[in-house]
């Protein structure tokens, strides 16, 4: 097994919080704020995708990010190379394999065993994708994929187009989250689905985390503030010009959007204006 | 035989160990499926290889989304 991998001992402490908060809280900082996904805890609600960095700065954008899981991807091996980014992951950085390539249920389901025997986890990141071109999900087969996985005890986290007849059909199938994308993979759009993620949030009990299309942090933060569980990026760290900076801009974001979930953002007027300062005992009393 | 798509003739019989020590992968960091089938590490030794298994020799690179 991979000295990456958590033993049981090493997981973190189960807290009695259940899964993130939803109620106003008087706690202000991330105290029993976990993310909660299948049977894991984790503190940091920023997902880290491993792709496109060189391996030196894979590491500086984990440690900047403050990143507790990571995703992989599963290809054919090289001998000789650049080494191997398991060897520059640090240790206690839960794996979250991909299974991208897969271009239907039965591809991804092989990946996903194939992932397991080299992780000795039970995390996997669904993907099936068929369409090259736009690189969006199939959520029909997706589904079927979580079906076989779920039923073999894989902890599944499917990447999906936010639809909530499909998020509703890959929960009772047996996801332990959902992952649905907020532009275009890889294309630092944005969140142009905000509208359908936000049903996501209110109608499906799992946490919901972004995935594909984040930009910039300032959209990782609106998603947040709207009640997003996490936050999945990669591209956006892995495009900009201080990979380090980037990665710590999104922890901070990250974690601002949370905090101002959790404090519920203040009312908006519609029309007309309010003073915040008191408006009698001077000038035109 | 096939490994990772690559034919290659196999002339004495050999172990998947022998194979992988030979040609230099590194078993802690690959898994290996032979003909479909996920071949566990501890089998790596007495699993002989014929001239008609396809061999898929896999390992985790960065990927984030497909």
């Amino acid at each position: 097994m991979s000295t990456q991998l958590l033993s049981e001992s090493e997981q973190h402490p189960t807290v009695d919080h259940g899964r993130a908060v939803r109620e106003k809280s008087s706690v202000p900082f991330a105290d029993g704020d976990d993310l909660v996904i299948g049977d894991r805890h984790f503190h940091s609600r920023f997902i880290l995708g491993s792709g496109k960095f060189s391996l030196e700065l894979m590491r500086a954008a984990i440690d900047n990010a403050g990143a507790e899981i990571a995703t992989l991807a599963l290809r054919r091996a090289n001998v000789g190379g650049p080494g191997n980014i398991l060897d520059h992951i640090p240790k206690g950085i839960t794996l979250l394999p991909n299974t991208s390539g897969a271009r239907n249920a039965d591809e991804a389901i092989r990946i996903a065993r194939l992932s397991r025997e080299l992780t000795g986890g039970k995390f996997v990141k669904l993907e099936v994708v068929p369409d090259a071109k736009y690189l969006l999900p199939d959520n029909r087969e997706t589904i079927r994929a979580i079906e076989v996985l779920a039923g073999e005890g894989f902890i599944t986290l499917p990447y999906m187009h936010p639809d909530l007849v499909a998020a509703r059909a890959m929960r009772d199938a047996g996801a332990a989250a959902i992952m649905p994308l907020a532009a275009p993979i890889g294309s630092n759009r944005g969140l142009t689905t905000r509208e359908f993620i936000r049903i996501l949030i209110d109608e499906i009990d799992l946490p919901i985390i972004v995935d594909a299309g984040i930009g910039r942090p300032s959209e990782a933060c609106e998603a947040m503030e709207m009640g997003v569980a996490a936050v999945m990026a990669n591209t956006a760290i892995a495009t900009a010009g201080d990979v380090a900076l980037m990665a710590k801009a999104f922890a901070s974001a990250i974690e601002a959007g949370r905090l101002a979930w959790r404090s519920g953002l203040g009312r908006r007027l519609d029309a007309g204006a309010e003073a915040s300062s008191p408006l009698t005992g001077f000038l035109h009393d | 035989m096939q490994i990772n798509g690559e034919y290659m003739a196999l002339i004495e019989t050999i172990s998947l160990k022998q194979l992988l020590e030979e040609t230099g992968y590194d078993e802690n960091r690959i898994v290996v499926e032979r003909n479909g089938d996920i071949i566990s590490r501890e089998t790596y030794a007495k699993t002989v290889l014929n001239s008609e298994d396809i061999i898929e020799i896999l390992y985790f690179v960065g990927g984030g989304a497909v």
